[in-house]
């Protein structure tokens, strides 16, 4: 329990919060009567990136890119398969289950499906007040005392604390969850699709109860999205996934004005702007996102590049610096 | 132009233990031949209800049409024996769902189940049906369509069986096509490709579309004019370009005001106080009140009506404000 605040003290200030050095998750496909792996599907395939407090970095990319896998493996819900996650300093892959345990109190998620994510026996009272009571060891009336104050901080009133999930709208279960993350004070959120399932009149809502939250705790957020809107609105930084890969690594103000990934540009340019003066004709891009069991030679998204090179077809791309704060993964970027 | 669908004072009830539910409560529409209209609102406001009203095609019970008229060509759907509807539906009309992994029937091939319609409603052969599929296929841009034609659903991503229901949707040629979030359980880049083909086959085949959806990028990309629903009925219907520039409903202005613009960033996001109403209990008066700024003491007690402000610019409130003139009938 303790080694967590010893590191906290030597922690060194330039340090990041969480460093995530190579990481590699592999799912081990299996076929025929014996279940033999013939073959391994690269979910997260050689991604590093840091995360500093107090900072948001935004995790975009299609469906099945690796955007969730990759926020799983930081918190060891699926056992990476190879590469290093420190978490301020401390390394995450080496820690036996127990002191995984008191180290997740330090890195909460917030899930996607506000109806999933709930168990729909439990009472408000009993969802939020589980980690208070497993790691606080707090009696209960305490207890109740840090409920009632969660509730109010993400916006709904402390009378809801005996009722089930079921008497909820999408968006109040979604602040339930919130509550339920923040119940810890933990240093680093990570929100896997926070808003998606949710109305637009209710997404704004969610959106900036999140931002007050990191304005008053100061916490770090992984945000992981589809939309690129929202992350604009949303991170200070932003990375790119790509079929297991970072593509693109920039703060935000720069991949949202300057992207060099070709594929980066075609996202930005598929969004439908809610804006009819700003019509573009521009060509979507072609083809299907390739299945990660069956992943192209060389450069990932050359089948669908307009850019596309000989070498392309051949060599992995290497991760090249644009600027200090900018990193892509081209053959030939964008300048 | 002349007007190919008319929805007057539709309203579709669906009883639920006792208790009713006023699922589409007095919509009134119009599309003209070849024009899109974008139907938009956020999940239970009644857009998919009306869609499925007039094709007729809401369960009953629990479902019932307990009002209104849907004259297309000149004719009320509603009035229509079930065989006549069945003769209309997927040649006339066409409807194409959301959820491209259940519109198709897994135990047949793609190709067979397009050629289907065609064998149905236009009374030719199966072999001439099934070089109209492939010609349909190619349409659509389904690479490889004689090949494509043999797959079965679970062979194609969900981009590619998308495109095979809309090859579905027009091979009778329709002159109206319902699209009900078309582009939602897709990814970015998949339902840019989607919306880019229907709007090249619309030009192409001038079929009328009602594209409904939540997304308001969408609705700017695609219609000419737009419809906005709120709790069972239209507050706001203008063309694209007025609707978005000039909103005059306080709940169309507040959703506008509501997402994140790309590349206009600002600090905080403009919220809706509360919570989208529960259609077993709407409000009392104007259904938008409890969340609405500049609700009265009229708007708590009296439902507005849909009032004509510009040529084509209709507005449900009370409180419009003086600049926008309303024209006197």
């Amino acid at each position: 329990m303790n080694f967590l605040e010893e590191k906290d003290a030597l922690c060194k200030k330039e340090e990041p919060l969480l460093e995530v050095v190579n990481l590699k998750t592999y799912f081990p496909i299996k076929s025929g009567v014996f279940r033999r792996t013939v073959g391994y599907l690269k979910a997260v395939d050689d991604v590093s990136f840091t995360i500093a407090a107090g900072e948001t970095l935004g995790l975009v990319g299609e469906s099945g890119c690796g955007k969730s896998t990759t926020a799983r493996s930081i918190l060891r819900l699926v056992e990476p398969t190879d590469g290093k996650i420190f978490f301020k300093g401390t390394d995450v892959r080496a820690l036996k289950e127990s002191q995984l345990r008191s180290l997740r109190r330090h890195m909460q998620i917030i899930f996607q499906d506000p109806y999933s994510s709930l168990n729909p026996r439990m009472t408000v009272a009993s969802i939020v007040g589980e980690g208070l009571r497993i790691h606080e060891k707090l009696p209960w009336r305490e207890i109740r005392e840090r409920i009632a104050f969660l509730l109010d901080e993400v916006g709904l009133s402390p009378h809801h604390i005996n009722r089930y999930p079921h008497e909820f709208s999408g968006g109040q279960r979604q602040r339930i969850g919130i509550a339920r993350a923040l119940a810890l004070n933990p240093s680093l959120l990570i929100c896997d699709e926070p808003v998606s399932a949710l109305d637009v009149s209710i997404r704004a809502q969610i959106i900036n109860l999140l931002t007050d939250l990191k304005e008053r705790h100061n916490f770090a957020y992984l945000f992981i999205s589809h939309d690129l809107s929202v992350v604009e609105h949303i991170a200070d930084r932003v990375a790119v996934m790509y079929l297991g890969k970072i593509v693109e690594i920039a703060s935000s103000t720069e991949l949202y004005n300057h992207p060099s990934h070709p594929y980066t540009v075609s996202l930005l340019d598929a969004i439908p702007l809610p804006d009819p003066k700003r019509r573009r004709n521009v060509t979507p891009l072609k083809g299907q996102v390739p299945t990660l069991a069956h992943l192209p030679s060389g450069c990932r998204f050359h089948p669908r590049c307009e850019r596309k090179r000989p070498i392309c077809e051949t060599h992995q791309p290497p991760l090249t610096e644009v600027s200090p704060s900018h990193s892509v993964l081209c053959h030939s970027p964008i300048s | 132009m002349e007007v190919l669908l008319c929805v007057s004072d539709l309203a579709t009830y669906f009883e639920t233990e006792g208790k009713t539910v006023c699922a589409v409560d007095g919509v009134s529409f119009e599309i003209k031949r070849g024009e899109t209209l974008g139907l938009v609102g956020e999940s239970g406001c009644g857009k998919s209800v009306t869609a499925l009203s007039i094709i007729r095609l809401i369960p009953t019970p629990p479902g019932k049409i307990v009002r209104g008229s849907v004259l297309f060509d000149g004719e009320d759907l509603l009035k229509l024996k079930e065989s006549a509807m069945r003769r209309i539906r997927g040649n006339k009309i066409s409807i194409i769902f959301q959820e491209p992994m259940t519109s198709l029937n897994p135990v047949f091939r793609v190709g067979h189940q397009i050629a289907e319609a065609a064998v149905l409603h236009r009374k030719i052969s199966w072999n001439e049906a099934k070089e109209l599929t492939v010609e349909m296929l190619a349409r659509v841009e389904i690479p490889a369509p004689k090949e494509r034609y043999y797959d079965y659903p679970h062979q194609m991503s969900g981009g590619m069986k998308q495109r095979a229901i809309i090859a579905m949707a027009l091979i009778c040629n329709p002159s109206l096509l319902i699209a009900d979030e078309p582009t939602t359980a897709l990814d970015v880049t998949i339902g840019a490709q989607i919306l880019r083909l229907l709007r090249d086959l619309q030009s192409q085949l001038k079929m009328a579309i009602l594209f409904i959806t939540h997304d308001l990028g969408v609705v700017a990309e695609m219609a000419h004019r737009v419809a906005v629903m709120y709790a069972g009925k239209i507050v706001e219907t203008a063309d694209t370009l007025t609707l978005f520039e000039r909103p005059l409903h306080p709940y169309t202005r507040a959703l506008l005001a509501s997402v994140p613009h790309l590349g206009k960033k600002t600090k905080r996001l403009f919220v809706i106080p509360g919570e989208v109403p529960d259609p077993l209990r709407f409000p009392s008066g104007c259904r938008f009140h409890p969340r609405c700024s500049s609700a009265s003491d009229i708007c708590r007690s009296r439902l507005p009506e849909l009032r004509q402000y510009e040529d084509s610019h209709y507005v449900s409130c009370f409180n419009i404000s003086s600049e926008a003139k309303e024209i006197p009938r």
